[in-house]
């Protein structure tokens, strides 16, 4: 019996992850904070052990955690940096 | 004593037909003659799993019903379907299912047992068989011994299309009408399946005609419902209604359709008495044709990418009309810029409803207080200022009264954001929010940021003065959305 | 994180456990099936600040094993 689908069948072709460096010394990482409470601080932490391996950081945060980052933050980590950190969901 | 095991070839799951010297080239092989409505066959089928010799599961069931009972039993030897009039079984004589038949390599039948009986099959397979009771259980009739009239009835019996639909999950829970073609073509009637109406999260799958037909036909929409499901599906992909966040968060809310215009009678749409609850087609099933699209094809299907932690009892789907005819005031529509004739759905984000009785107030300020405070409560009792949109359905009595006292919706909605307000020190303990935190003890918080987000409707029956307001959805940057129902039929 | 992977920046993204199940899913869905979240343990809500840093020591190196690749 044949019925039609309500799901998208569409098979997505699996994309390869970005190349990874062999080491975190002189990288530079994005800490995104996806605005969720306590995320702020957790990245704190983060960002000082990233610091103590040889990385630089920066800091962005989204408008609103329900909706995916705006372009421009995924542009301006894309242009800015090498590595990302991001969180935290709960 | 042996006899030479009937030969045969018979379709299988391993997708060629299998003969019976196929099955016995390498060993003896344990034949499982079973059938779908046979208890006692699904037990042996759990049971023999390991039998130490190869187990050949023989249906008297189409092939794609086998594969599902051997999956839902776990049993993992080969599948084989014998069509009817089960010849197959009539070549060894079966009287009853399940009956087990031990085949050596030389293709001879060494032995067989009727019925489960585990000591009998223990003996017969020389390996331990379960231990766990029942060791003995009587079985069904083959069908081989079934006369041509019932073997006719029985024809197609075997395959269960409500129950295929739960198998594939395509449900909510509650039956669905399964979408055949015929079904989604005389739902789209004549409008083109693949127009694309969107893009929806959180499985980024492309929203066409033809699957919200297919969710329509699945909820129990009449053909005449469609338009004012694909206006629902239109609202929740603007983008800022944020269905995608909506459908993967962890508050409650689900989508709630509030429909205005002529559409209402067209299609029988309940606005007054039970207008919230169960009872019209209409209703249920169109509110439960948009939480389809969300949940199968968008992906927010409860439990998985839906990680609401207790739900609402209103995600089965929540649609209802305004009752314009009864309320004294601006509809919902006029309110939000349309034209009174104009048939328009407009889809809120929002928690199930709080009932509110008031059957005492005798001025409008009591009564806009009341209503008021019982919202004050919503998401939780203080997080004041809300931060998102309050929506309440407003019983006719208590329209009636506010008209009657001289109010309009205008006036109820200001003076209500006015009247519900609280001193902070009041509010800091428990979840509040950030404003609280900063503000001084006296200072007062109101319920809302501003007025605009009291929406009011009118709803319900004539008798009783119970309205209710809806838990809002919050953090989602949602906005209510109404689109004009896109064609009439 | 998806968006990121694609334009080339190797990202490490943070969930608490519960959200095994659904990170998996939604990597599927996004079309990188490979892709791999760090977990903590849940809840977060009401940790004190010692306590957050220590989820973060916690998980530390296995952020660092996702950002980077074994020597060849």
């Amino acid at each position: 019996m044949e019925y039609v689908s309500p799901f998208d069948e569409r098979r997505r072709v699996a994309e390869p992850l970005a190349e990874r460096p062999v080491s975190l010394e002189g990288t530079s990482v994005a800490l995104l904070d996806i605005n969720k409470r306590r995320g702020d601080e957790f990245l704190d932490r983060i960002e000082e052990l990233l610091l103590g391996r040889g990385a630089s950081t920066s800091r962005i945060t989204k408008e609103i955690f329900s909706k995916p980052a705006a372009p421009e933050i995924i542009r301006r980590i894309a242009d800015r940096g090498d590595l990302a950190v991001e969180g935290l969901a709960d | 004593m042996s006899l030479t095991a009937p030969e045969f070839s018979l379709p299988s799951t391993a997708g060629a037909p299998l003969a019976l010297t196929d099955l016995h080239a390498d060993g003896p092989a344990l034949l499982l003659f079973v059938a779908e409505e046979c208890p006692t066959s699904t037990l042996a089928l759990r049971r023999l799993s390991r039998a130490g010799v190869r187990v050949v599961a023989v249906f008297e069931d189409p092939l794609d019903v086998a594969a599902r009972v051997a999956r839902r039993t776990g049993f993992d030897g080969l599948v084989l379907s014998e069509p009817a009039p089960y010849d197959v079984s009539r070549a060894y004589s079966l009287i009853s299912l399940p009956t087990a038949v031990l085949v050596d390599r030389a293709g001879h039948e060494t032995g067989r047992v009727v019925g489960w009986d585990a000591e009998a099959l223990q003996s017969l397979l020389s390996v331990p068989v379960t231990d766990e009771p029942p060791l003995r259980k009587p079985g069904c009739a083959a069908k081989n011994t079934y006369d041509p009239e019932t073997l006719r009835a029985l024809d197609g019996a075997g395959f269960d299309e409500l129950e295929e639909m739960f198998e594939r999950g395509w449900t909510d829970g509650l039956p669905v009408i399964p979408p055949t073609g015929e079904r989604v073509q005389a739902m789209l009637a004549g409008h083109d399946g693949d127009e694309l109406l969107g893009e929806m999260a959180p499985a980024l799958a492309r929203v066409t005609l033809e699957r919200v037909a297919a969710c329509a036909v699945l909820a129990g929409c009449r053909p005449e419902y469609f338009p004012v499901v694909v206006a629902a599906v239109q609202a929740v992909l603007e983008p800022s209604f944020n269905v995608g966040g909506q459908a993967v968060t962890t508050q409650p809310c689900g989508q709630i359709v509030i429909v205005n215009g002529p559409v209402r009678d067209a299609i029988g749409l309940n606005g007054s008495s039970g207008a919230l609850g169960p009872g019209w087609r209409a209703n249920m099933t169109i509110g439960r044709a948009l939480r389809l699209v969300i949940s199968l094809t968008g992906g927010g299907f409860p439990g998985r990418l839906d990680r609401s932690t207790l739900g609402n009892p209103g995600k089965i789907g929540l649609c209802f009309a305004e009752d314009e005819e009864v309320s004294p005031w601006e509809p919902l529509h006029v309110s939000r810029g349309y034209d009174a004739s104009q048939s328009v759905v407009t889809v809120f984000g929002a928690d199930a409803p709080l009932s509110v009785s008031d059957h005492r107030s005798t001025e409008p300020l009591e009564l806009a207080q009341v209503l008021g405070e019982a919202a004050g409560a919503t998401w939780s009792p203080n997080w004041w200022p809300l931060g998102g949109t309050s929506l309440f359905a407003i019983c006719p009595e208590h329209a009636r009264s506010f008209h009657e006292w001289g109010w309009d919706k205008e006036r109820v909605r200001s003076e209500m954001f006015a009247a519900v307000r609280r001193p902070a020190g009041t509010l800091r303990w428990g979840e509040t929010t950030p404003l609280v935190q900063r503000a001084s003890d006296d200072s007062l918080v109101d319920k809302w940021d501003r007025p605009e987000d009291i929406a009011l409707v009118v709803a319900g029956g004539e008798a009783g003065r119970y309205s209710a307001v809806f838990g809002p959805c919050l953090g989602m940057d949602t906005q209510p959305i109404s689109k004009e129902v896109p064609w009439s039929t | 994180m998806v968006e990121l992977e694609r334009r080339g920046i190797a990202t490490a993204a943070v969930a608490t456990e519960p959200f095994v199940d659904e990170a998996l899913e939604q990597a599927r869905l996004l079309g990188m099936p490979d892709y791999r979240m760090v977990y903590v343990p849940h809840p977060v809500q009401l940790l004190t600040l010692d306590e957050l840093y220590g989820y973060a020591d916690a998980v530390f190196e296995k952020i660092v094993a996702r950002l980077t690749a074994p020597a060849e």
